[in-house]
């Protein structure tokens, strides 16, 4: 699979005081109409990608690429054109929805805001967006408060598709959500993406969700990529000991490491590079190596996985360091 | 062996304005020492109002509370007076909730808190009370017992608050622990931790667990026996391997349906049961699973299908799997 990506993020560095790095030197690109499963723990650093790539937040070092241009430090007027493109949903739509609008002033806002249309057409894509989501138009005239927490993620999903976005980026979008719900609204991501060739960045820490919907899976930790790969290859050979290790988390499996940290307070992380740099995940590691102490390691591709389809499995492990 | 807790026919009447509803219909079940029974639904079922019941934390006039029993070791626990359940409740029957953040005080330390509980129920010096509470905080698996005992809950993630709800919950080792949704607001790595520490609990102490949650995994690969529910009544109850191997009610094989599996081949997603949960207010007659169930004919309507024997456990519908 060739082409140039849709979104491309290139050593991205964003730091929110002087002593805590949110993300460290991450890369990554999305092809168009595919899937990204961005996965990890809490405080990953996952969320702070999103608000990133959304230009909700300033990067202090990289670059992000839509389409080829260089958003990164784009000015308020010139990112409008960008905003249509990409839109959010986020976790609770209880939470991310206006309680005193109705749906259909939470619907026109973004056609009003970010694109030139008349009443008229404004209608016309509203009614259409939808049938796209499985609404019927006698929720125009009603508040969140009345709806069920899945009819109000699908009210928060025809926010994000009115402006016809090409990237979608979901943020622990289902993780609110029953089982059977959950299962519905996933369904209407994927069935969204074959009919209008959305890309999709989705953010998970369940890895059974992910499993279903995303083409690629990357790894962070404590605001590092360690590891990016066909979903495939991803569940079928994880190759950094954090990738094993959060399948074993799934399984309700803790390695003793693991239960130390979990268990040990919040601490600020190394600033990005420079000496004392180590594997970020040495402490925790269940094969790690003399080395991980104190050298960092590279990013490297395995020599088969992935590469005829044009995402080689890519680890950040001394393990993997041929 | 006799339950360490039993409940039998336990009905919840919400009351509002004169309209009276049942958010727990006549559920029954009983749980072993150091035995975990789950409690499975999706939200609004009535798991945490089950619990809440059963903690007394229920009364009139909000709500009316009915039971043919509801036995601690033995001992009827549904009509206590004030006293008598203040007693009872954290040193022999406590609860762990959903949103640590919520239920741990926010102006005092973990120590305080666990201290605060220690000092309550058991016959200890201040003195004493610390080092008990230092050694729940070790036993839990915080490796600096004395810097968390320090913390305020807002310097924790959610994991490690939830680890130090576990700890005052069980710091006076209740006989029964009903952990309401314990992991559902945690990551995959911390609830990994917390069913490790609930298991713990049933193996050194025998402690009795009533795990409640909607995540179908959590439940089958963390508890012996599972009960599901749905607007309040229990559809299917049945030994977790047999429940979630072969399930007997078509909301169970449902749900089941729903969870994929992590394999090595990418799983299609099942959107398995179609419509939505009806409102407690407005449910429908008969079974309320009815109208949105394939199997459904026109009796399941008239009247509820009462719990059968089948399959090694039990199942309330007329037309199982």
């Amino acid at each position: 699979m060739d082409g140039a990506p849709l979104l491309a993020v290139k050593d991205l560095s964003i730091s929110f005081r002087d002593d805590l790095v949110a993300i460290d030197r991450v890369s990554f690109s999305i092809r168009p109409g595919t899937t990204l499963g961005l996965v990890g723990a809490s405080g990953a650093g996952k969320s702070s990608i999103a608000r990133a790539v959304m230009r909700l937040v300033p990067a202090d070092h990289g670059q992000i690429l839509f389409k080829g241009q260089d958003i990164t430090r784009l000015g308020h007027r010139a990112l409008t054109a960008v905003r249509r493109r990409m839109q959010i949903v986020f976790q609770d739509p209880s939470a991310s929805l206006s309680p005193r609008r109705t749906v259909a002033q939470t619907l026109q806002e973004p056609l009003r805001h970010l694109s030139r249309t008349s009443a008229a057409q404004r209608k016309r894509k509203i009614a259409s967006t939808l049938a796209k989501v499985g609404l019927q138009s006698d929720v125009l005239e009603r508040y969140p408060h009345q709806f069920s927490s899945g009819q109000q993620q699908r009210i928060a999903i025809a926010r994000a598709l009115i402006t016809d976005p090409e990237l979608l980026i979901a943020d622990e979008a289902v993780a609110a959500l029953d089982v059977s719900v959950q299962a519905q609204i996933l369904r209407l991501l994927m069935r969204l993406q074959n009919e209008l060739g959305i890309a999709l960045l989705f953010i998970s820490h369940d890895l059974a969700v992910i499993r279903q919907i995303a083409d690629e899976v990357a790894v962070m930790y404590r605001g590092q990529l360690l590891e990016h790969a066909l979903a495939d290859d991803f569940f079928g050979r994880p190759a950094h000991p954090y990738g094993k290790a959060l399948l074993d988390f799934a399984e309700f499996r803790v390695d003793p490491r693991h239960a130390a940290d979990l268990t040990r307070p919040r601490h600020s992380r190394p600033t990005a590079g420079g000496p004392g740099a180590t594997c970020v995940y040495a402490a925790q590691c269940a094969e790690r190596l003399p080395r991980c102490r104190h050298l960092e390691p590279p990013y490297v591709a395995l020599p088969d996985d992935g590469q005829h389809k044009g995402t080689p499995h890519c680890v950040k492990c001394h393990l993997h360091d041929v | 062996m006799k339950p360490v807790l039993e409940v039998r026919e336990l009905s919840v009447r919400a009351n509002s304005s004169g309209v009276r509803h049942r958010l727990v219909d006549n559920v029954s079940f009983s749980i072993s020492a150091g035995q975990a029974t789950g409690l499975v639904g999706e939200s609004g079922c009535g798991k945490t109002i089950t619990a809440l019941a059963i903690m007394g934390l229920l009364k009139e006039p909000a709500f009316t509370v009915t039971a043919a029993a509801i036995e601690l070791n033995g001992r009827d626990i549904s009509r206590l007076g004030g006293r008598q359940q203040r007693a009872l409740l954290g040193r022999d029957i406590a609860m762990v909730f959903q949103q640590p953040g919520t239920a741990l005080d926010p102006v005092f330390t973990l120590g305080q808190q666990i201290t605060r509980v220690i000092l309550r129920h058991r016959n200890e010096t201040r003195k004493q009370a610390r080092q008990t509470m230092l050694q729940a905080l070790g036993k839990v698996g915080f490796a600096d017992a004395e810097a968390f005992a320090a913390a305020y809950p807002h310097e924790l993630s959610g994991g490690m608050r939830q680890l130090a709800m576990i700890a005052m919950a069980t710091v006076c080792r209740p006989a029964v622990v009903l952990a309401d949704e314990p992991t559902t607001a945690l990551d995959p790595g911390a609830t990994a931790l917390i069913l490790q520490q609930l298991k713990r609990l049933q193996a050194d102490h025998g402690t009795a667990v009533l795990l409640i949650s909607h995540d179908l995994a959590v439940i089958r690969k963390n508890c012996r026996d599972a009960m599901i529910m749905y607007c309040g009544r229990i559809l299917e109850a049945n030994g977790a391997g047999a429940l979630f191997a072969r399930p007997r009610h078509p909301y169970t094989a449902g749900l089941l349906a729903c969870i994929p599996r992590i394999g090595p081949r990418r799983p299609a997603v099942v959107d398995a049961i179609g419509g939505q949960v009806p409102a407690m207010t407005d449910l429908p007659s008969g079974c309320h699973f009815a109208p949105r169930c394939e199997r459904a004919d026109p009796t399941c309507s008239r009247a509820a299908p009462p719990p059968e024997a089948l399959g090694g456990g039990t199942v309330a519908c007329y037309r199982p799997l």
